[in-house]
């Protein structure tokens, strides 16, 4: 029943998405254009360390903007609707799988732009495997974080505003580990190596959902 | 009778916070070497005129000094001569092999006996793993015990804020514990009350955490600023990882006072927040622990620095700083108990 719950949620919020496409492309489109400007005042980057910090400031930005809304554009009726027929627990674990689907997605795009657009020297060594990790479990923990947040943010009338000042700094250290990590895997490390980065942002991954699942009830009906 | 069965920890915490701003600021620095000039000697006779901190050279007929490694005095200081209260010029013959080219000067006077490590350093000679005593020095011992605070190279006075700067975060993190459990109670029972205590610990919270920011800051500008070469920065801030959790630690409550203000109605409002509260403390808890792990810190206890204990902490220390740790948490309880009961009168008028 409750893992019921939770596709028929994923496949509502996906019905939604492909209905509204301007909400995906507009993400996409500031994603790209977000890049682009970067392009235009960086061209080449010549160290690698800058070029991943700056990859994934420009996701934290843009996982941001694309989750902030997913909590916003349910107006209060339909939210009565959803509140009468589903578990909040399957609501709030739904909403984190979907988000973090089309974070994957985000980020998956945004980093063909990022190297289409933006060079560097230095990455003959890189793991492509381990970076693909590091994306994936950096982005799990920010889209999760980030679902939390703006479901507690939707509350307030100042919904993005106040998103990233209560987001951001619970955001710090997973994504300070993100980015160690994926700095790890341009230097060509294997998984032994960081074995510790990926339980360490697992681990964190894992708490974020049980803290969710746990607080979510607390915030319905609000 | 009833009323210091109630209130007995609130006059402890001010003997203990007595007690703490006596110790710290009446009780002076050991007496040692700070310096040599010069600091690194060669082989054969080298005149050397040492500088000392809270010294008393003069008329001291007693004095012995001699230079050791690994517990092996290795060689003797020659022809002492005072010069004034806090400079004394040795001789130390240089023999061509030592186990060494760091080597720790070692002292005793009719006063103090004081040890510097790794204060000179002797070029020019070959290192020679023979570790036998190469010169016997006669120690004299040195006249009682007095009460002193440890004398440390890099730190010299300012290990004083020791008894200020640390018990902050101790304090801070107690009081946004007792924070935290309180929200837990309010979504247990929904009782307003519990929420007023909750709001009010994360403002001592602030309060503390901004003290342990400037005095950090302070004692960081004084010491790894000047004297670190591994650490080039000169300012009041610097990239360090216990530096970076304090700012997230500040952020996180500053960011959960705007949400509570953005909030209007009461029930509303200590719901979310206490959610809120909820979720940031135990990823706050987790990342303190995690990150210190995976990047090394300036702070003992990381990267390799000595944590308290080993020889950071000696016992004259200790016997001030735990006191000074359970005084200003419980001063950090007392202000949080005077605050919770101002809001439940107000909360009672307003009511009435």
């Amino acid at each position: 029943m409750f893992v019921k719950q939770i596709v028929h949620l994923l496949k509502h919020e996906l019905l939604i998405e492909m209905k509204q496409k301007h909400f995906i492309s507009s993400i996409v489109l500031y994603i790209v254009s977000t890049i682009f400007v970067c392009s235009l005042s960086f061209t080449t980057i010549a160290e690698t360390s800058i070029w991943n910090g700056l990859f994934w400031i420009i996701i934290l930005f843009s996982l941001t903007n694309a989750i902030s809304k997913s909590f916003l554009n349910e107006n209060s009726d339909k939210q009565i609707f959803l509140y009468t027929l589903i578990n909040p627990r399957a609501l709030i674990l739904g909403k984190i799988i979907y988000n973090l689907l089309l974070s994957i997605a985000l980020v998956l795009i945004s980093f063909f732009v990022f190297n289409f657009f933006i060079q560097t020297e230095g990455l003959d060594n890189m793991n492509y495997g381990l970076y693909l990790i590091a994306v994936v479990l950096g982005s799990t923990s920010i889209s999760s974080t980030l679902t939390m947040v703006s479901a507690i943010a939707s509350k307030t009338n100042n919904n993005i505003g106040i998103l990233s000042i209560l987001a951001f700094p619970i955001l710090i250290p997973s994504l300070l580990l993100s980015i160690q990590f994926s700095n790890l895997a341009i230097l060509g490390g294997t998984v032994e190596m960081s074995a510790q980065f990926i339980v360490f942002l697992s681990l964190i991954n894992l708490l974020i959902v049980i803290l969710s699942f746990l607080l979510f009830p607390y915030l319905w009906r609000e | 009778m009833n009323s210091i069965k109630k209130h007995w920890w609130k006059a402890l915490a001010v003997v203990l916070l007595l007690y703490t701003f006596a110790f710290s600021f009446l009780v002076p620095l050991s007496s040692t070497i700070k310096s040599a000039s010069p600091s690194s000697l060669e082989v054969g006779k080298n005149a050397v005129v040492l500088i000392g901190y809270n010294t008393e050279f003069e008329a001291d007929e007693n004095i012995s000094i001699s230079l050791e490694y690994d517990h092996k005095t290795l060689v003797c200081g020659t022809e002492i001569k005072q010069i004034n209260a806090n400079q004394i010029s040795v001789n130390f013959n240089i023999p061509d092999s030592l186990p060494s080219k760091i080597l720790h000067l070692r002292m005793s006077t009719s006063n103090f006996s004081s040890f510097s490590p790794e204060l000179i350093k002797a070029f020019g000679i070959t290192e020679n793993q023979d570790t036998s005593n190469l010169c016997i020095v006669n120690a004299y011992n040195s006249s009682a015990d007095i009460l002193d605070i440890p004398n440390r190279l890099q730190l010299n006075e300012t290990i004083r804020n020791l008894m200020f700067h640390v018990p902050m975060w101790f304090t801070m993190m107690v009081i946004l514990f007792i924070s935290f459990f309180y929200s837990i109670k309010y979504l247990n029972t929904f009782d307003i009350k519990y929420d007023i205590i909750a709001r009010e610990a994360v403002n001592i919270g602030l309060l503390f955490a901004a003290l342990g920011l400037i005095t950090g800051s302070i004692w960081a500008k004084f010491t790894w600023s000047e004297h670190t070469d591994l650490f080039t920065t000169k300012g009041w801030w610097v990239n360090d990882v216990k530096l970076n959790g304090a700012a997230i630690t500040t952020l996180i409550y500053v960011a959960y006072r705007i949400l509570r203000n953005s909030l209007q109605e009461e029930h509303q409002k200590a719901k979310i927040s206490a959610v809120y509260n909820i979720f940031a403390f135990v990823l706050m808890i987790v990342f303190l622990m995690i990150l210190p792990r995976i990047t090394d810190s300036l702070h003992p206890g990381n990267g390799g620095n000595p944590a308290f204990g080993k020889y950071d902490l000696d016992s004259t220390l200790r016997m001030v700083f735990y006191p000074a740790v359970i005084g200003w948490i419980l001063l950090g309880i007392w202000m949080l108990s005077l605050k919770k009961r101002f809001f439940n009168l107000e909360n009672k008028l307003e009511n009435d």
